[in-house]
């Protein structure tokens, strides 16, 4: 508990390297990882690779199912290709994951960081419209952002990544109460240094492992709260393939034509499913005093 | 620290299976997929005639009474003069009568709870001699006074119950009231303000409901909730959000139904809707997915009923914006979108192609008018005369489902690739139907160039859609004409046609007036929706009607 963690930058060094040969022990998280590397080849490459326009629609050629000639994954209820839509789909439908976190944490962060380290008036009231925001449901709060900006994907990420702050706020701060009275940020305060230089040099970067480990569980949670608003219509709008969109307009058609639902299902949930093997497994490795689950 | 323990276990666990689940399953599915056909889908089907018999209701083995009907939503109102939605008018519609009704599976008029009607020579008076012997469900008579009640009630601002409600429909169906008064309490007359053919049609819908004044005097603002009329079908209960329960009515005049009980259920997913039907657990359905209906029609217990719908699909062009300003335009939509293929493959033939505003079933209709053949090219042409050879690019307005929608947002992206096609970009927008709704009658300056809408006729008369839909006296809030589509010539023709009463030359007229819409092509009409109901096969001598309110009356029962 009361351990000082002095840290050197060579011991800092040793620390990460030591933590990347723990996460290579965790067969799980390894295969996920190359797993989602795959993943992101497909976001980088795929649009390429894909077979057809996946905004072809072919009204003559409506729910094939897979294994239809030309068409591996069948064709959807205006004709077109589910595979081109898939691979052309993975890039917004992930993308979004990301940015979501990015904005999260852009806005999260700083406000964590302040908070936590200068305590107070500020920590208090920051701490209570935190409280007051976790106290709602997440997606609630994202469809509010989503009805005041309108619809449509970026809105969407905006939302969802809005809606996630409190979380990023909540764990930054907690660490900055913990790092502040740390005897070497005491020591490089006692020493002159300013508290911007305190906080960017010292603080931050210590709070860096629990952070990593939360935005990579939270990706997944940020996809499958976007595809949750492209499911209720509230993200992406028609035609652009995006996998909640997939997901939500094939459920109509799952008496007849399955695969239309299942398909962008699957590729959520192997995503989803994946980052959350890779955060554990980074938890493990950055921070073995605490696996505890979130 | 145990308990801790086991938790992360588990949710790790349960990754992990996950992930096990995950690589067994698309090994299997590859498998099953190299071993071809993966179409062994029938089997639901079979299996689901085995349960229905013990799903059924309470009555078990003996020969069903009770009819349990899904609704696509919850009722809003059980309040006949309250009634503005197709869907609330299904479950409302068995307990009321109106003076006039339509016959089976007509819009042609026959007399309801009045016997006969005079209409004086200038058009202005109309005199009913009202049925003899009728009560309300609660044992009150049925008179003159009723009548003048259930009118009055709805247009007159100082009568002591008008606010019992919000009457939607009043304008529509009695704004032409000059008086209403009861002669003797078999006769009432109502007087017009000026001529106005329409208005006996008007007399047969909802808004002209004949209820019981001693119930609305009881119940006041809760009378919608506790309905009273004279109907075949009288209010047992109603549980928000579960059911609407009816019972046959013994007194009616018309002979007790063989249909002992009613029972409305609101169930939103048309999908959920046909699982319960096939389950068993209701016996009549709406709004069957068009792509589930073939294998609907070929279960051994199931009939399924189709009638051309008075109702029409179409394409809104916001004519006070550019580009939709130019007729040119219009009608380059018009040839640009292939509407065959969008009724035949995607509507699976569930409605029929439109040639304009009119559906054929309501009289009045005609094919004598411009042709839109699907013709990409000449849509290019008629682009390219208007000065937007090169294109341009509009927003689109699409609800996410609606009540003579159909499959709103499929056809929709299905119309965009259409007009991708000659070079315009149309993006879409989706919104709730209820928001939907709100938006596309609100200020019109906020409308974007195009929106998808429907219409489902009240009472059979061109009226209903051409003058209510397309004149320049119905631009919102007036009427419907959402598009602010205005053509002197038209809204002459469609005001003459409101003031004389001979039919045929009504007819003439209102051919006329569409003939100059088709060419003007202030929408782009895509269908009339069939009206598509399925129910179990011990429903028998049930008959649709254009309306689409469902007449349980004559209905017998079969085991």
């Amino acid at each position: 508990m009361a351990t000082t963690t002095v840290l050197s930058a060579r011991s800092r060094l040793q620390r990460s390297t030591s933590a990347w040969r723990r996460f290579l022990q965790d067969r799980w998280a390894l295969a996920s990882l190359v797993f989602l590397a795959f993943v992101g080849l497909i976001v980088f490459v795929g649009p390429s690779l894909a077979p057809y326009d996946p905004l072809q629609t072919n009204l003559g050629l409506r729910l094939k199912p897979p294994g239809t000639p030309g068409h591996l994954l069948g064709t959807d209820e205006l004709g077109r290709d589910v595979l081109s839509r898939l691979l052309h789909g993975a890039r917004p439908s992930i993308g979004v994951g990301f940015a979501a976190v990015a904005v999260a944490m852009a806005i999260g962060v700083p406000i964590g960081l302040l908070a936590g380290y200068f305590g107070g008036l500020f920590d208090a009231v920051v701490s209570r419209v935190v409280d007051v925001l976790l106290a709602f449901p997440y997606v609630l709060l994202a469809i509010a952002i989503v009805a005041a900006l309108g619809p449509g994907l970026f809105n969407a990420m905006l939302a969802v990544g809005i809606a996630g702050v409190p979380y990023y706020v909540r764990i930054v701060r907690a660490s900055a109460l913990s790092l502040r009275d740390q005897e070497f940020v005491q020591a490089s305060r006692a020493l002159g240094a300013s508290h911007a230089r305190v906080l960017l040099r010292h603080v931050f970067p210590n709070a860096l492992s629990p952070l990593i480990v939360a935005a990579t569980l939270d990706v997944g949670w940020m996809i499958t709260a976007a595809a949750g608003l492209s499911f209720l219509g509230l993200g992406a709008q028609p035609p652009q393939p995006e996998w909640g969109v997939m997901l939500s307009d094939g459920r109509q058609y799952v008496g007849v034509a399955p695969h239309l639902a299942l398909v962008p299902g699957f590729a959520i949930f192997l995503v989803v499913l994946a980052l959350n093997l890779v955060g554990d497994g980074l938890r493990d490795a950055l921070d073995p005093r605490l696996r505890s689950s979130r | 620290m145990e308990t801790r323990e086991q938790g992360r276990l588990t949710r790790r666990t349960v990754l992990r299976l996950a992930a096990v689940g995950v690589v067994a399953t698309t090994t299997g599915g590859l498998l099953a997929a190299c071993g071809g056909r993966e179409r062994a889908t029938p089997a639901p089907s079979g299996t689901t005639p085995a349960s229905s018999p013990a799903a059924g209701s309470s009555s078990g083995g003996a020969s069903k009474t009770t009819i349990v009907v899904g609704l696509q939503a919850e009722p809003v109102t059980l309040d006949p003069h309250q009634v503005t939605d197709y869907n609330t008018g299904r479950a409302v519609d068995p307990m009321f009568e109106r003076l006039v009704r339509f016959k089976d599976e007509s819009t042609e008029l026959e007399p309801g709870l009045a016997e006969k009607w005079d209409i004086s020579d200038d058009g202005l008076t109309y005199r009913f001699s009202l049925r003899s012997g009728v009560t309300f469900h609660d044992g009150t008579p049925f008179d003159a006074d009723a009548v003048v009640f259930s009118v009055l009630r709805q247009i007159d601002p100082n009568h002591p119950y008008h606010d019992t409600g919000e009457f939607a429909y009043a304008e529509f169906t009695f704004g032409k009231v000059q008086a209403v008064r009861a002669i003797d309490p078999r006769t009432v007359e109502i007087v017009l303000k000026e001529p106005y053919a329409p208005f006996l049609a008007n007399v047969a819908i909802h808004a002209a409901s004949i209820v019981s004044p001693a119930a609305v005097q009881k119940y006041g603002r809760d009378f919608s909730k506790n309905p009273v009329g004279t109907g075949p079908f009288k209010f047992v209960e109603w549980k928000p959000g579960v059911e609407v329960i009816l019972e046959r009515n013994p007194n009616w005049w018309g002979g007790q139904p063989h249909v002992e009980r009613l029972i409305f259920r609101p169930i939103i997913e048309d999908r959920a809707r046909l699982t319960e039907f096939e389950a068993g657990s209701i016996d009549f359905i709406v709004n069957i997915p068009p792509d589930d209906l073939p294998r609907l029609k070929q279960l051994p217990d199931v009939t399924v009923l189709e009638q051309p719908g008075m109702h029409v699909w179409y394409l809104v062009f916001n004519c006070r914006k550019e580009p939709f300003n130019i007729k040119e335009v219009r009608q380059a939509v018009n040839h640009a979108i292939n509407k065959e293929a969008i009724v035949n493959e995607l509507l699976k033939g569930t409605g029929v192609l439109a040639k304009g505003p009119l559906p054929p079933v309501v009289w009045g209709y005609t094919e004598d008018v411009k042709q839109y053949e699907y013709d990409p090219q000449k849509a290019k042409d008629l682009l390219a005369r208007a000065g937007y050879a090169n294109g341009f690019k509009v927003t689109f307005w699409v609800p996410e489902s609606g009540s003579g929608m159909q499959q709103p947002k499929a056809m929709a992206t299905a119309i965009q690739a259409d007009l991708r096609a000659v070079g315009i970009e149309a993006e879409i927008q989706t919104f709730e139907w209820g928001t939907y709704l709100d938006k596309v009658l609100g200020n019109p300056d906020e409308l974007p160039e195009l929106f998808e809408m429907s219409w489902i006729g009240d009472n059979g008369d061109p009226d209903n859609f051409l003058f209510v839909l397309l004149s320049g006296d119905a631009w919102p809030p007036n009427g419907f004409n959402m598009g602010y589509y205005k053509n002197e010539q038209v809204d002459e023709l469609l005001r003459q046609a409101q003031r004389i009463s001979d039919r045929a030359e009504r007819e003439r007229l209102y051919q006329q007036a569409l003939k100059l819409l088709v060419e003007d092509a202030p929408w782009a009409w895509i269908d009339h929706e069939t009206q598509i109901v399925a129910m179990k096969k011990f429903i028998q001598g049930f008959k649709l009607h254009p309306t689409g309110v469902f007449r349980f009356q004559n209905v017998t029962l079969g085991s």
